[in-house]
């Protein structure tokens, strides 16, 4: 791909595209209604460029050089293309639907598994809760038991496993220890992963920061 | 078109006579009778103990009293018209700091159920201030290392932060990084560079309402918003630096990294400025249209509403989105020059100085939440306005390290008074939706403390309790005296007996900021 | 690629996006709903020293808020006193200069609507323009049509010079009542703080 300046400026100029497979104007943009985009067309683009621009609230820098108004219309392309997808983006990703056939305990049938889920489901009073389906829950359980006989799990002393809440009541001392256990699991992995969201966070940081300030824009302290 | 609230409609009942509607249903709990006020669908309920009952029974009793044409309609009575609004849930309820507001009292909770179609949403159940709320910024300094450098610190803190009335920020903002802000939340401000990506993890929300719309925001409201982001405001909103006073939760308090007697926190309480301000004003203006076509009555004509499913209603839950996300970027930017002035004066960097944010809370809201009602879940759209959500342990939408603690709940007290860091609970999230109360609730009216009190006075009282104190505006500073408040621990103490909310840490002031 | 194949490349034009469109709508659309008859604010010189506002006002108890109490001769002045009420909580009036006017037209629907939309205006230029009414000068008032055409004269509030009092963030409905009797009209109206 050709992406000399001189190259840009005939693509920009020809306003089809600052790269040959994407369109911008044309294709992902499109501000202006299509009887409106000519000046853009034109040889002469350049002031018809500015307006553009203009419309489109490009920051000061975007004017700068043919380069920086081609970041700035990828960018905003991109932009766009992303919110005409944002449903497909943002379904949230059920990591238990893509489980055939959970198996627990030896049981391969599905349904027999989602029956026995629905009974100990009444037995224990437990709410159903709308969007999860039987075959979720079984995988999950699946997966619970998975873990449970085969990672480590340091409990913290006694006295902190007695006063920790665990989101319901019970007298029997073993399904407390369970649940207290299944409860440390969760949060570990939870942490685990909220560290990781962290650490894609600050490396987005390293490219996109620039925090400054301008005490000339206000007036502070007396 | 609504009806308008007059002193001839009022029934012509004795302060005796209403006071029948009121009944104690638990040592701190009250529920105001169906009949209070006409077209009541639910029972009203709220929150006081002995010594907090006299406050709101005098404001109905002057109410009954008062035969003047300016007079306004006691906390009760709004409590009551809220519980007659279609599509309300189980009760209509108020927190032990309620007080006389628009519409809605202040410290009032109401939840609607989104199945309804005769639901409303209203933005008299979310306030002016659209999530007005209070940040808490932990610091590893103790009350020694602070205590010969309170004037230099606050001082410091003044000139980083704009406050006061017609204040302009100092964050260069477009009209276009406004917008964006408007969309993303402090989703803006990480990819600024003006917040750590832990700030987003503790914080209610995680600092962004997904459904913002900014073209939702009318071009006035984003006018007022351009020259106002990290600005504090006036008011009632306040930065102090405060200090760890008493722990009643030990672990609670560790998990929060507050954990030491004399440890130095930075509390931020402000809103989303001009801008909430104007998109709360232009909706009332649109909904009281809709209600003419929509055919919706209500008691008072400052219970402007729409209903949820309509246009008006939809376009007003996203433009609430948008101002919630102004005032959460706004807090984001006021902790990034907080972190810098400290850096300045210790000549460390923040994380150094282990500047991370506890929590952020929100107390002027409306949101969709599940809730558990009757043995089924619901979702309600939940107003809280002058009421903090105050989730149980193990709720989801909680930060992993408060899973097992429970969400903190921050309770400003009010300039040179202690504040409180609160605890959910389980009990708060099946009587109340899982809210607690916000703050102190004034006591005594603006216009009487500019008449009584002497801002002199005030300041010196401040200055004899070891608080360093700055401020924009004298006057504002009488209206803002501790006195005209209620007691904020009585408050506090109130929701503990109730079980809505736990008490964790208390706090005491060394310099407060104000506007 | 050389500019001749640049040129050659050809794709199907789609048009323009529903976001662009309700940009272009919003400015027209906020115009067509608007209160305010005429958009923009000029301010210019004031020739001539201001008087002060006729009618007059106070700040009435109110627990959170402040609830003002304006009163004059007839409707315009109680309204013009209620403006220039709302300017004197925020800031000292004595301490504004009283260099600069600007005409506006404000419309409503009935009589507490344009008291509402008059101080929401006014409000309003004070937060962006840093205008402090500190007097009106009602030049038409329309109880039918609902539609007032003011001058507001006054000056800029500078926040380094000028000592300040409270935001008022909103003007509310809130109990808002307009009190006519033979001789005298007055008006209440709480603001938000």
């Amino acid at each position: 791909m050709d992406c000399s300046d001189e190259a840009i400026d005939l693509r920009l100029s020809a306003l089809k595209c600052p790269i040959p497979e994407s369109p911008t104007e044309d294709v992902h943009i499109r501000r202006y209604p299509i009887e409106q985009r000519e000046p853009l067309r034109r040889k002469d683009y350049r002031s018809g460029l500015n307006a553009y621009l203009r419309l489109l609230n490009a920051p000061p820098n975007a004017y700068a050089s043919p380069k920086q108004t081609r970041n700035f219309l990828i960018e905003l392309a991109i932009n766009l293309q992303y919110r005409d997808n944002a449903t497909r983006y943002n379904t949230p990703f059920d990591p238990w639907q893509s489980r055939c056939l959970p198996v627990v305990r030896g049981v391969s049938n599905s349904e027999q598994v989602a029956r026995a889920l629905e009974e100990l489901r009444q037995v224990l009073q437990l709410t159903k809760v709308d969007g999860v389906s039987n075959a979720s829950v079984a995988a999950a359980a699946a997966d619970a038991i998975e873990v449970l006989t085969t990672e480590q799990v340091p409990l913290p002393p006694e006295s902190v496993i007695e006063k920790m809440a665990i989101g319901f009541d019970t007298q029997d001392a073993q399904l407390r220890n369970v649940v207290c256990a299944m409860r440390l699991l969760f949060v570990r992995r939870l942490r685990s992963l909220q560290d990781n969201v962290n650490t894609l966070i600050s490396g987005m940081q390293a490219i996109t920061a620039n925090p400054h300030t301008d005490s000339k824009l206000g007036k502070v302290g007396r | 078109m609504a009806t308008k609230v007059s002193s001839k409609r009022r029934l012509k009942r004795s302060y005796e006579e209403e006071l029948s509607f009121l009944r104690r249903t638990a040592p701190c709990q009250y529920q105001i009778d169906v009949g209070f006020v006409p077209n009541m669908r639910a029972p009203g309920t709220f929150f006081v103990n002995e010594k907090l009952a006299p406050l709101v029974k005098s404001e109905l009793q002057r109410f009954c009293e008062n035969e003047s044409a300016g007079g306004f309609i006691p906390a009760v009575k709004q409590i009551a018209n809220v519980s007659s609004l279609p599509g309300i849930v189980q009760s209509s309820i108020a927190m032990p700091d309620v007080h006389s507001g628009y519409g809605f009292a202040i410290g009032n909770v109401a939840a609607f159920d989104m199945n309804d179609d005769e639901a409303v949403v209203s933005p008299g159940g979310v306030g002016f201030d659209i999530n007005c709320g209070v940040r808490l910024i932990r610091t590893n300094l103790m009350e020694e290392d602070v205590d010969s450098l309170k004037e230099v610190l606050a001082q410091t803190l003044f000139d980083h932060i704009p406050v006061g009335v017609g204040s302009k920020g100092i964050i260069p903002t477009t009209m276009k990084s406004l917008e964006e802000a408007l969309e993303l939340g402090m989703d803006w401000s990480l990819r600024e560079g003006y917040a750590w990506p832990e700030d987003k993890e503790h914080c209610e929300e995680y600092g962004r309402m997904l459904q913002a719309d900014p073209t939702k925001v009318s071009s006035r409201a984003k006018k007022r918003g351009l020259t106002q982001l990290g600005t504090l405001g006036a008011g009632n909103h306040y930065a102090e630096i405060q200090v760890v006073d008493e722990i009643f939760d030990d672990i609670a308090a560790h998990k929060m990294g507050i954990g030491k007697v004399g440890q130095v926190v930075i509390m931020i309480h402000s809103g989303s400025r001009g801008l909430g301000h104007q998109v709360a004003t232009d909706a009332l203006q649109h909904m009281e249209k809709a209600m003419a076509r929509d055919r919706i009555k209500v008691n008072d004509r400052q219970l402007a509403c729409a209903r949820i499913s309509s246009r008006e209603g939809q376009d007003y839950l996203k433009a609430m989105a948008a101002a919630a996300n102004f005032a959460w970027v706004n807090r984001s930017s006021m902790t990034f020059l907080a972190r810098q002035a400290f850096a300045k004066v210790f000549e460390k960097t923040p994380a150094e100085l282990d500047m991370h944010v506890i929590y952020d809370v929100s107390h002027n809201i409306a949101k969709v939440e599940t809730h558990m009602i009757d043995g089924e879940t619901k979702q309600l759209l939940v107003h809280r306005k002058g009421a903090t959500r105050a989730f149980p342990p193990h709720h989801p939408l909680i930060p992993c390290d408060y899973q097992f603690t429970g969400q903190p709940v921050l309770v400003g007290g009010t300039m040179g008074t202690c504040s409180y860091v609160l605890l959910g609970t389980e009990r708060g999230m099946q009587k109340t939706f899982g809210s607690t109360c916000h703050g102190a609730g004034r006591a005594q009216s603006r216009s009487a403390c500019r008449r009584k009190l002497n801002y002199e006075e005030v300041l010196n009282n401040l200055k004899e309790k070891g608080i360093a104190i700055r401020v924009a505006s004298p006057k504002l500073v009488t209206e803002e005296a501790p006195e005209s408040y209620k007691d904020v621990s009585a408050v506090v103490d109130t929701c503990d007996e109730a079980g809505i909310s736990k008490k964790c840490v208390r706090l005491r002031p060394l310099a407060v900021i104000k506007g | 690629m050389s500019s001749e194949e640049a040129f050659a490349i050809s794709w199907k034009q789609l048009p323009q996006r529903d976001c662009w469109r309700a940009n272009d709508n919003l400015a027209e659309q906020d115009q067509d709903t608007s209160n305010v008859v005429h958009r923009k604010f000029n301010l210019k010189q004031c020739e001539n020293p201001i008087a002060l506002q006729s009618g007059g006002w106070e700040y009435l108890d109110h627990t959170a808020d402040v609830q003002i109490h304006s009163w004059g001769i007839d409707m315009s002045e109680a309204y013009g006193a209620a403006v220039v009420a709302m300017s004197g909580y925020m800031v000292e009036l004595g301490d504004i200069p009283g260099n600069l006017q600007a005409e506006v037209h404000i419309q409503g629907h009935d009589e507490q609507s344009l008291l509402f939309n008059l101080m929401d205006e006014c409000l309003y230029v004070f937060h962006t323009e840093q205008f402090v009414t500190k007097r009106v000068i009602v030049q038409s008032l329309d109880t039918f049509t609902w539609e007032i055409k003011a001058t507001l004269q006054g000056g800029s509030f500078d926040s380094s010079r000028h000592s300040q009092g409270t935001e008022v963030k909103a003007i509310t409905y809130s109990n808002m009542q307009i009190v006519k009797k033979p001789g005298s009209v007055e008006a209440f109206v709480i603001v938000d703080i």
